[in-house]
């Protein structure tokens, strides 16, 4: 459990974090979402302790990271995978941080086979695509076999098959009991991924939701019809409904119910092609969420 | 934490390569210095053939400072205190293990830059000195000490600037050129120049003959690892404070 309590983070005039307080549950995946500068890196390197708050702080299990005997064994961080020293083997960079923690030496090994660099773990770290350095930088912060796991973007510059393999990953990960913290803008792909969602804007919470009720919340959910009958629409609009026309013939149909839909089209005796549930996507509903605090919104 | 950081250093070539340059430009101007020194030397003057043989680490200082810049300077700081936040171990583990590194090579590099001097002055047919003369051991002790002291003002100067650039240059013009080009500055200037900046004062431990002038041996060397001292003192704070 990582628990954020009332944090400011300054940076002269730049308010990066502004009096953020929640609580990160363990058993779970949560997506830490917020649009560009919104405070999410510095949230997490406060929480890390490689920068300090300008008020408040955060928790992990209760404790104060800085003062871990065993730190590794507490969060596993992932904060920018670019970060290895370009010459030195994974292999290498990894023992060092082992020892830095005085982890047993087969975690090297085991966290090297768990992403799959078991084979290229003698090569400079210089060498590596995004990718590898990603799973070198996961591979990093399972080391110490952590309770919390608190990664920044650790799916950018993964090929398909390795965006499959980090969500099983962090689905395991938090079966596992562990605190699965995620950050992304990759909304289809947090969609898949997360449980529960924590969303800032400029530094502030925006909503401390689960994934489910975060989707239906912002958008009512909507019924997609195909049917081959003129009239339907028509029909559905007298009993109550909302009903918009696509392009492809499709209606889309709100303010009733499926069954509903079903009698009508009974009534009307038209054939139903397809009667199916549309929900706003996660990238949908971020986007209006998030509308009002997004800072670097470009032109339009 | 200082086996992480020795896995570090070990892991990659550049250190290695830094200490092995310091060793063969250590023994190479020791034994040149030597040469050219017992060849001008008129027999008169007072002639020290310990620290002719020894003043190789005026040039070979710069590889030490480079070692103990870039020890600091080309880690990834973040990543390393995401695993271990507490600071001032990990800053004390670096430092333990770079002076260990350069104490090691710096006192090979001394004996065999001896070696070499003494036997290209008696060559020459000029007095050279014997491993067990006086001073000499501990002028080859302190020929080591003062390149680890060099190492980790390189080091301290990489923590409090984060960048090897300025750092390389700070340590180079304050620790070389300062004291070249001391002839050139007012005279009370040059005289504090040459007698107590930190480098010209500690290489004193490697004279064996007095000097009027000089700061003794030892009294020179405390000038160079009392400044050694209030650098690191700096480089800890800063590096405790401060966002990374
Ligand atoms: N070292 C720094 N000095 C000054 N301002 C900073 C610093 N680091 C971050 N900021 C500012 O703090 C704000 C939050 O930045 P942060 O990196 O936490 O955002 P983020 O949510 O991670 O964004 P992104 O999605 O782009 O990664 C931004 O306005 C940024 O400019
Ligand atoms: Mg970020």
């Amino acid at each position: 459990m990582l628990e954020i309590q009332g944090l400011t983070k300054r940076y002269g005039e730049t308010v990066a974090v502004d009096g953020l307080t929640c609580t990160f549950e363990p058993g779970r995946v949560t997506g830490f979402l917020g649009p560009n500068g919104a405070g999410k890196t510095t949230t997490m390197l406060v929480a890390l302790g490689l920068q300090r708050a300008t008020a408040g702080g955060v928790r992990a299990n209760g404790l104060d990271f800085a003062g871990c005997r065993s730190p590794m064994r507490e969060i596993g961080a992932l904060l920018d995978a670019q970060a290895v020293h370009p010459n030195r083997s994974a292999r290498a960079h990894l023992s060092a941080l082992a020892a830095s923690n005085r982890l047993p030496r087969r975690r090297v090994a085991e966290v090297l086979d768990r992403v799959g660099l078991t084979e290229v773990a003698g090569r400079r770290a210089g060498t590596f695509s995004l990718g590898m350095k990603q799973r070198l930088g996961i591979a990093a912060a399972l080391l110490g076999d952590p309770g919390i796991l608190l990664l920044d973007e650790p799916i950018n510059g993964l090929d398909p098959t390795g965006i499959a393999w980090a969500r099983g990953l962090m689905r395991e990960l938090a079966g596992e009991g562990r605190t699965v913290i995620l950050s992304s803008h990759l909304m289809s792909e947090m969609e898949l991924t997360a449980d529960h969602l924590v969303v800032i804007g400029r530094g502030r919470l925006i909503t401390d939701t689960s994934l489910a009720a975060f989707l239906d919340g912002a958008a009512p959910a909507e019924l997609l019809v195909r049917a081959d009958a003129p009239g339907l629409a028509a029909a559905l609009r007298a009993a109550g409904a909302t009903v918009r026309d696509r392009a492809d013939g499709a209606l889309l149909v709100s303010g009733v119910e499926a069954v509903t839909v079903g009698r009508i089209a009974l009534a009307e005796r038209a054939v139903i092609s397809e009667l199916s549930p549309r929900r706003g996507s996660l990238e949908d509903v971020f986007m209006s969420a998030t509308a009002s605090a997004v800072e670097f919104g470009g032109a339009r | 934490m200082i086996r992480s950081e020795w896995i570090k250093l070990r892991s990659l070539r550049s250190p290695a390569w830094c200490l092995i340059a310091l060793l063969a430009v250590n023994v190479l101007f020791g034994w040149m210095i030597a040469t050219a020194q017992a060849r001008q030397w008129d027999g008169v003057a007072a002639w020290d053939p310990v620290r002719a043989s020894l003043s190789g680490v005026i040039v070979t200082q710069i590889a030490a400072a480079v070692f103990g810049v870039l020890a600091f300077t080309t880690e990834t700081i973040r990543s390393s205190l995401a695993a271990m936040p507490r600071r001032s171990r990990l800053l004390a583990a670096k430092t333990l293990v770079v002076a260990v590194a350069v104490l090691l090579a710096g006192l090979v590099a001394a004996l065999l830059a001896f070696l070499a001097g003494q036997a290209a002055i008696a060559a020459r047919g000029v007095p050279h000195a014997g491993l067990t003369d006086p001073g000499a051991a501990r002028a080859i002790a302190g020929a080591g000490l003062y390149l680890t002291a060099v190492a980790l003002i390189g080091m301290a100067a990489g923590v409090l600037t984060r960048s090897t650039a300025a750092a390389v240059t700070g340590v180079i013009a304050g620790g070389l050129l300062v004291p070249v080009f001391a002839s050139a500055m007012p005279e009370a200037l040059a005289r504090f120049v040459v007698g107590w900046w930190p480098t010209a004062a500690g290489l004193r431990i490697l004279a064996t003959t007095p000097d009027r002038d000089m700061l003794d041996p030892w009294p020179g060397f405390a000038v160079l690892a009392g400044t050694t001292v209030v650098l690191m003192v700096a480089a800890f704070v800063t590096f405790r404070r401060r966002d990374t």
